[in-house]
């Protein structure tokens, strides 16, 4: 069931109105309604796969409790094993089983071997990716010693499958979410308020800026790179910058103020990242969750920043296992090594990362900063390596500067809301989403509602099925 | 204990969240109820209004009549009189979208049909594959011919009303930015563009354009969807009951575009099913040169041709029913 859906428009009120009046006094029976209407919500798509989230569920509930008994450290890490394998191997199967084997097929065509190897028609289960990974946390931070286990068995299940959360995250941690399910919640008008304004504005930034600025993206990247003007090249890979942001940060507006409705605070997982005045600024800013997983579970173990050699090596291996999680296609990889060379330059100088927010005179190192970030989108959106390459190479080499093509692109009422979107976040950089910082009286703030309800309305394409571009990962 | 905030709770629970958006969702709502009632159309073409007077012929008919069924490739590719004088009853010819979906259709005539009716199916692989359509059709369907809302499954009307008004709100803004044709549409696609038994013959008077649509169906698509079946037994049940039969042929198609494997899957699905399907698929592919602005839109020989060959398939599946032969 898709956020932006008529059947949700429905299921939601439903749930709510169930959980508050119904629900709400007891913690495992709202425990257990919570797991029955989120498995409901995912069955929307498809119920077969919900027998993964139920194996990958179960088994790392059963393997935390027997990590957390064993005080025998070789028991414990072959615990640790295997769920990892469980957990990594549902996620290999479905998402990269043809990606390996394809790999592998090109490598020994590469030395002069023949190979046909099976290609299986495989679905991918949406939101594997992330609650993979949100249980896999569970595991490790157990063998930890970070966390307890938990002995409420509806509570985990309600925590591995909260709707909101459940097929594109935030990717949580059990010792953020975990105790919430496992205490009762008491309704708090304030951040129910607040969490519908969040999923007003995350409506906003997808169906206003995603859905409006994907037709235009498509049709730029199906076309021939080489008979198109640079600056066409050049606005395709902006307009999907914003696509991707309005997409994804939409996303997370809506399933972290959806959480607030029913009383629980997930993790911040976007904090205005086109803002930011450096790569590494711009990686603590976007999608947040699951840099700060791979910075944990991967980065760190690997050696974390121990001197320069190592650092570089441990950022690139990271950043690439980052691309590698968000598709099997070596363009994602690509990507994901492009942002670790970009960070070459503040590893070699020992830059030192800004914790302060950015104000107009950062505005150079800002757009510089959105532009290497843009280029690097170039890669994650095309088809394939050589795809990418052609379109960087002909954004540069078919005359950058066309003045009928730069005016076309510029008089597109795409970018006027791309605009409004930026003046937005700018004015609310310093709070947790744009409709926060609003301070005016009563039928003010309910007119700014209105008029953004407005252009929700005009702007909702209902000819096509717009799916949340990070469903795929 | 109750942990939560009451529910009855005045002021701070749950029930006055629910007002405050009660009352804003008013607010956007009541713009919403006007523009159904006053606002402009959700297109300026329209085609699909058609479908009111093709449903007037329907009920006005009397029983025994022939109705033929399916999307466009009916509606563009049938010679209605030809089939009348050969069949000796009158023809109402139902085609106007495959968009509608097979359940849309199936519900249109169910309740129409009499002793001595014949119902010709003519699908295209589409409305095989994906009998219960949920597409923007059904919204422009509605907006035009009110009365189409009985044809949608009753937990899908919701989504089509309010769709209707929202893309009528969109209509007004783009009437307010100068940017709505007022000229009745398109050339082609309008509806008096049919004739009173329901035939397109607009696109007979056109130049034929240089390109056509070939879009066809993604891979994905099953060749005969799970809901297909039952719907057709349901029909044919219906029809039993009412004294009619139902026949299914093959629509016109172009060679590009022709699914030999889909088609041979279809057709093995029909036999399997025991449903009466006639004619040889190859017979109703033509050269693309026979077809109009898509690979379903016959012109006029192809037209022609393709109604003999129908007929030809109908006579030799009913003898008796082809007054022709007699």
């Amino acid at each position: 069931m898709l956020f932006n859906s008529f059947a949700f428009l429905v299921f939601l009120p439903v749930v709510f109105v169930a959980y508050w009046w119904f629900f709400a006094g007891n913690v495992r029976r709202r425990n257990l309604f919570l797991i029955g209407a989120s498995w409901f919500f995912y069955a929307w798509w498809d119920w077969r796969f919900l027998g993964l989230i139920l194996v990958s569920t179960l088994a790392d509930f059963l393997i935390g409790a027997a990590i957390y008994r064993s005080s025998e450290p070789r028991r414990r890490l072959w615990l640790l094993g295997l769920s990892l394998a469980i957990n990594l191997g549902i996620l290999g199967f479905f998402k990269y089983f043809n990606f390996f084997i394809d790999s592998f097929a090109s490598l020994l065509h590469g030395i002069g071997l023949q190979a046909h190897p099976p290609v299986l028609q495989i679905v991918l289960p949406v939101g594997i990716s992330f609650y993979t990974f949100q249980t896999l946390s569970y595991t490790i931070d157990i063998h930890r010693g970070l966390i307890r286990p938990t002995r409420d068995a509806p509570a985990f299940f309600a925590f591995v499958s909260f709707f909101p959360q459940l097929v594109a995250g935030p990717i949580e941690r059990a010792r953020d979410l975990l105790p919430q399910f496992e205490r009762p919640q008491r309704f708090d008008m304030d951040a129910a308020r607040d969490g519908l304004r969040q999923m007003l504005w995350g409506f906003f930034k997808k169906i206003a800026i995603a859905d409006t600025c994907a037709p235009i993206v498509d049709k730029i990247f199906a076309g021939d790179p080489a008979g198109t003007p640079g600056i066409t090249l050049f606005f395709g890979a902006l307009f999907f910058a914003f696509q991707i942001y309005g997409d994804f940060s939409g996303y997370s507006d809506m399933a972290i103020g959806m959480a607030r409705l029913f009383g629980f605070n997930l993790s911040r997982n976007f904090a205005y990242p086109y803002f930011s005045r450096s790569i590494g600024e711009f990686w603590r800013r976007w999608h947040i969750t699951l840099s700060a997983w791979f910075r944990d579970y991967v980065y760190i173990p690997l050696g974390g920043w121990r001197d320069r050699l190592g650092r570089t090596r441990n950022l690139i291996i990271t950043f690439a296992v980052s691309g590698l999680w968000h598709g099997a296609n070596w363009t994602f990889i690509g990507w994901g090594v492009l942002h670790g060379v970009y960070h070459l330059p503040a590893i070699l100088t020992d830059g030192r990362s800004q914790r302060d927010d950015a104000t107009l005179r950062d505005l150079p190192r800002i757009v510089l900063t959105f532009l290497m970030v843009t280029l690097a989108w170039v890669l994650f959106r095309a088809t394939s390596i050589d795809h990418a390459a052609g379109y960087l190479r002909y954004m540069v080499a078919n005359a950058l500067f066309h003045p009928g093509a730069l005016i076309l692109h510029l008089s597109k009422p795409e970018l006027g809301l791309i605009v409004v979107l930026l003046i937005a976040e700018w004015i609310a950089r310093h709070h947790d989403h744009a409709l926060k910082a609003l301070s005016a009286s009563r039928p003010i703030r309910w007119t700014i509602y209105l008029v953004i309800v407005a252009a929700i309305i005009l702007h909702l394409d209902l000819r096509t099925s717009h799916e949340f571009i990070y469903f795929r990962f | 204990m109750s942990s939560s905030t009451s529910a009855s709770e005045p002021g701070s629970g749950p029930g006055a969240l629910l007002r405050s958006v009660a009352f804003f969702s008013a607010l956007v709502l009541l713009p919403l109820a006007a523009l159904l009632r006053w606002g402009p159309p959700v297109t300026p073409v329209d085609y699909l209004a058609a479908m009111t007077a093709k449903h007037t012929r329907l009920r006005a008919l009397p029983s025994p009549k022939v109705l033929l069924l399916g999307g466009s490739n009916i509606g563009f590719g049938m010679d209605s009189e030809m089939l009348e004088e050969a069949l000796c009853r009158p023809v109402v010819n139902m085609g106007i979208h495959a968009g509608l979906g097979f359940r849309f259709m199936v519900n249109e005539v169910k309740d129409a049909l009499g002793p001595g009716d014949l119902v010709l199916v003519a699908l295209e692989p589409s409305n095989v594959a994906r009998p219960e359509k949920q597409g923007d059709v059904h919204y422009q369907v509605v907006d035009r011919v009110p009365h189409a809302i009985h044809y949608i499954p009753w937990f899908d009307r919701p989504r089509v009303v309010s769709g209707i008004a929202v893309l009528r709100a969109q209509s007004l803004w783009r009437i307010m930015r100068g940017r709505w044709t007022t000229d009745g549409g398109h050339p082609l696609y309008r509806a008096d563009g049919f004739d009173e038994r329901g035939d397109m013959l607009a696109h007979l008077a056109l130049p034929r354009p240089e390109a056509f649509e070939t879009d066809g169906l993604d891979d994905d698509a099953p060749a005969v969807g799970r809901a297909f079946l039952p719907m057709a037994r349901e029909l044919m049940g219906h029809a039993e009951r009412n004294g009619a039969r139902v026949v299914f042929t093959w629509p016109g198609q172009a060679f590009t575009g022709f699914d030999a494997t889909r088609t041979v899957a279809i057709q093995a699905a029909f036999h399997d099913a025991g449903l009466p399907l006639i004619g040889e698929p190859h017979r109703f592919v033509f050269p693309d040169t026979a077809f109009h602005d898509t690979r379903y839109h016959l012109r006029t020989e192809g037209r022609a041709l393709r109604t003999e060959r129908t007929l030809a398939a109908l006579c030799e599946w009913d003898p008796a029913g082809c007054c022709a032969m007699q």
